[in-house]
């Protein structure tokens, strides 16, 4: 699987065990090339929009996608998605969640709020593993996005 | 130039005419007649011009009089001519004349179009009769307006911005009961207290914005008694002046309706113990039983009224004979018996009606009892008959006793209605079944009242119990789902870590299968300790201990004592109140809450340039309220997460230690205690401080 020029993806992640899994997940798919970690929903819109320690440009290169769980410290996830969607800067950028609730509220809300796709993270390891690589397969490789 | 104007050259006019003197006369003569008259007009226009300076088209007036006095110079100069050969002179004259008119011409028909538009004259007159017929007809519309409202029923007030009253009509001064002029010199905070001067502006203001405003409120009489109103206030600005044009309506009656209505509602809805409040006016309808007696009294012939126990009258009385109202009555011993026998009849029985002779004269009287329940509450009495058996005699003996005249006396005595003592048993048997009737009613009235009262609040309780039922259940959906979230958590971590370990086994990889191993066994000890923080604060709500009292200064000792290692772990300066007082409260609880305040503030404000310094104590609110606080100089929290902190789960920093239930567990103890818990912090880096309240200790 080789593409042009490295995809940046941004992991907006409250638990360390599971971005440690994702990042995990990825990598033994050969997918995270450039992957960036953040642990709230606050870092995650600074990080987006460049502010406080993201100041820099060259430190914050525009994410490609983004993997985004809801329940996060001090902004939630549905908050951050939908500053984002509602950000002409930013309303291109594909947004999956990836989360361990499945209650349809939660479903309903962040496909209100234009969520690019759901994905509920398995219990099971193999199912773990397979939704990665697809995952990686099908937003990295395959899927076209807008400038 | 000199040659021709020589006289000499020329020859007279009257060569012309032969000087035949016929022909030189009438030639004269017309001239010096038309140029006298051609004189004599000009200066009367001039005069009129003078006398009249707001003439219309003033400057051709002039014009035209210049025109006609040079006219007559030119028949002056005509005439002139006749014996004296002047014709440069006259020549002059001409042109003088020639150009006057050429002006006023070309002055005059250009305006001639305006000149026709002006109003003739006739026009005018029948117009200014036409305005005046019109003011006329407004000025008699105007009285009837005017009498209109001065007759109105109804109060009406011109009020100024100032408040002062302008104008009012006959019906505000005879409901006050002023005189206009006393009315007129008042201002509205006299008449109305709810408005006093400091008020009237906003009132004013109020009205201004809103063009119209209906009220309810009370006027103040002039002996000082308050009235009940309704007022309509209309802004009005007439000229550049503002008013308040307020019509008033009195609502006393409405009023004092609304009160019976409700001390009604009252005494029939208050428990049945209370029996003994329930009047007879209360349980029905005066006029409906005012129509009942009336109707029994004279299908039967006899007198009737219903009075209370004491005897008071409740119904007016219907056909009360002329010999007991107007003679027995009016004198002072008859009044004395015929209450005495009144109180006799009035005596409770419930088995049938009591009957006897009047104490007072001895005319057959016959009464029973209305009750609720086993409650006497009034008496039915009628009689005033004369049974043919009685003895006249001693019933004109009476009238000497008591006084009075014998002779009025006896007519009335003539007139008392006639029946058998058997036909006035069965009128008072009938009596007894319809008030015996009347009994019952009231007390199904009672019954009823209460049924729908008891109705209407059981029906309040169960839908205040719905909306505490729902608000349970959505507390409850929001717990199972923060529960399964948080338990899923770490049974993902597990899963998949296990997943990888094989794989570190396969790649021999040491330090990755140990860094695994401990992933996975940090998660499963978290797994345990979130399962046994959501028994604990699952037990908070369903088991307390009974409040005793609790000597907070004790127990805050006994709290840091407990956590001393943390604290010097952290070089913590812990600062407590001398004088924390009683309260009443679940001791295990209380110190609970204390050690996970303390326990937050050490761990918040550690790892900063300077030691952490905890302050612990109470201050009282503006409201009174004593509020409990435990404040620290750690990172401080932005404002609009202050609330979030207590929710479960909730960690603002994901690095912290803990599970997020700490917080959750106080904040369920104070409000199982009926207190409220906030935390406030100047934000990020100024500290952060937790109130409380319990309820205190009463001394």
């Amino acid at each position: 699987m080789t593409t042009g020029k490295p995809v940046n993806i941004l992991l907006v992640e409250d638990n360390p065990d599971h971005a440690a899994l994702v990042i995990k997940g990825l990598r033994s798919n050969n997918i995270a090339n450039s992957l960036v970690h953040v642990e709230d929903g606050e870092s995650a819109l600074d990080y987006i929009f460049r502010r406080g320690r993201y100041a820099d440009p060259s430190s914050s290169p525009r994410p490609d996608l983004i993997l985004l769980d809801l329940r996060l410290p001090r902004v939630d996830g549905l908050e951050v998605l939908r500053t984002l969607k509602t950000n002409e800067d930013t309303i291109r950028i594909p947004v999956v969640i990836l989360t361990t609730s499945d209650a349809e509220m939660d479903v309903a809300k962040a496909y209100d709020y234009h969520a690019n796709s759901y994905m509920v993270k398995p219990v099971s390891f193999e199912h773990f593993m397979e939704l990665m690589k697809t995952l990686g397969c099908y937003w990295v490789v395959f899927n076209k996005c807008a400038g | 130039m000199a040659h021709q104007h020589m006289t000499s050259s020329y020859m007279e006019h009257g060569l012309c005419l032969n000087w035949e003197k016929p022909l030189v006369f009438l030639h004269v003569g017309s001239d010096i007649l038309t140029a006298i008259s051609y004189y004599s007009i000009p200066i009367a226009m001039f005069y009129f011009a003078y006398r009249r300076r707001d003439l219309p088209f003033f400057k051709i007036f002039i014009m035209f009089a210049v025109f006609i006095l040079s006219c007559g110079t030119t028949h002056l100069f005509a005439a002139y001519t006749i014996y004296r050969p002047e014709y440069w002179i006259e020549g002059y004259i001409k042109a003088f004349t020639a150009i006057v008119s050429v002006v006023t011409a070309v002055i005059f028909i250009p305006r001639l179009p305006e000149a026709l538009a002006f109003p003739s004259l006739a026009n005018s007159m029948n117009e200014i009769m036409r305005l005046n017929t019109e003011l006329k007809q407004k000025n008699v519309e105007l009285q009837m307006a005017n009498h209109s409202i001065e007759k109105l029923l109804d109060p009406v007030y011109w009020i100024s911005k100032g408040g002062k009253i302008l104008r009012v009509n006959e019906a505000a001064c005879t409901s006050l009961g002023y005189n206009r002029e006393e009315m007129q010199g008042l201002s509205l905070p006299d008449l109305d207290p709810h408005f006093p001067a400091d008020r009237w502006l906003e009132h004013w203001e109020n009205l201004k914005t809103s063009g119209s405003i209906r009220f309810e409120t009370e006027h103040k009489c002039k002996d000082g008694s308050l009235q009940d109103v309704e007022v309509v206030a209309n802004y009005i600005c007439y000229e550049g002046e503002e008013f308040n044009c307020a019509t008033v309506r009195n609502i006393s009656e409405r009023k004092q309706l609304e009160l019976i209505k409700e001390r009604r509602l009252l005494s029939l809805t208050s428990p049945l113990e209370g029996i003994g409040d329930v009047q007879f006016t209360d349980l029905f309808d005066l006029e409906e039983i005012q129509l009942i007696q009336d109707a029994f009294a004279s299908a039967t012939g006899v007198a009737s009224i219903i009075t209370d126990t004491e005897g008071r009258p409740i119904t007016k009385p219907s056909n009360f004979c002329d010999l007991c109202m107007n003679i027995i009555r009016k004198t002072e011993k008859g009044f004395e018996n015929c209450c005495r026998s009144d109180a006799m009849l009035g005596k409770l029985n419930p088995d049938g009606p009591i009957m006897q002779p009047c104490m007072s004269g001895g005319l057959w009287d016959g009464g029973t009892s209305i009750k609720v329940g086993n409650r006497h509450i009034a008496n039915w009495l009628i009689g005033q008959v004369l049974d043919e058996s009685c003895d006249m005699e001693s019933m004109m003996i009476y009238a000497r006793e008591i006084g009075a005249d014998e002779e009025v006396y006896n007519q009335a005595l003539q007139k008392v209605k006639r029946m058998s003592v058997e036909q006035f048993r069965e009128v008072c048997n009938a009596l007894f079944l319809i008030a015996d009737q009347l009994s019952i009613m009231a007390l199904q009235n009672i019954q009823q009242a209460r049924h729908i009262t008891e109705k209407e609040k059981s029906s309040q309780e169960r839908e205040l119990l719905i909306n505490q039922l729902q608000e349970k259940t959505s507390e409850l959906e929001r717990f199972i789902y923060t529960v399964s979230h948080d338990l899923k958590s770490p049974l993902i971590t597990i899963s998949g870590f296990l997943g990888f370990l094989k794989e570190d086994f396969k790649n021999r990889d040491e330090a990755e299968f140990n860094s695994t191993i401990s992933r996975i066994s940090l998660a499963s000890e978290r797994m345990k300790q979130l399962l046994d923080e959501l028994l604990e604060l699952s037990r908070i709500g369903r088991k307390t201990n009974p409040p005793e009292k609790v000597n907070l200064n004790a127990l805050v000792h006994e709290v840091i004592d407990v956590i001393s290692g943390r604290i010097q772990e952290f070089g913590a300066v812990v600062e407590i109140e001398p004088d924390l007082p009683e309260v009443m409260a679940d001791r295990c609880r209380i110190l609970q809450v204390y050690e996970n305040l303390i326990d937050n503030a050490v761990k918040f404000s550690s790892g900063q340039e300077f030691p952490p310094h905890i302050m612990i104590g109470v201050r009282k609110s503006k409201e009174g309220e004593q509020q409990f606080f435990v404040g620290d100089n750690g990172i401080g929290i932005k404002s609009q997460y202050a609330a979030k902190i207590f929710e479960l789960f909730e960690k603002l920093d994901p690095r912290s230690s803990g599970t997020g239930v700490g917080l959750a567990i106080v904040k369920r103890v104070i409000e199982v205690h009926g207190g409220r818990i906030w935390a406030e912090s100047e934000g990020i880096g100024h500290g952060t401080t937790f109130y409380f309240t319990l309820p205190l200790v009463n001394v």
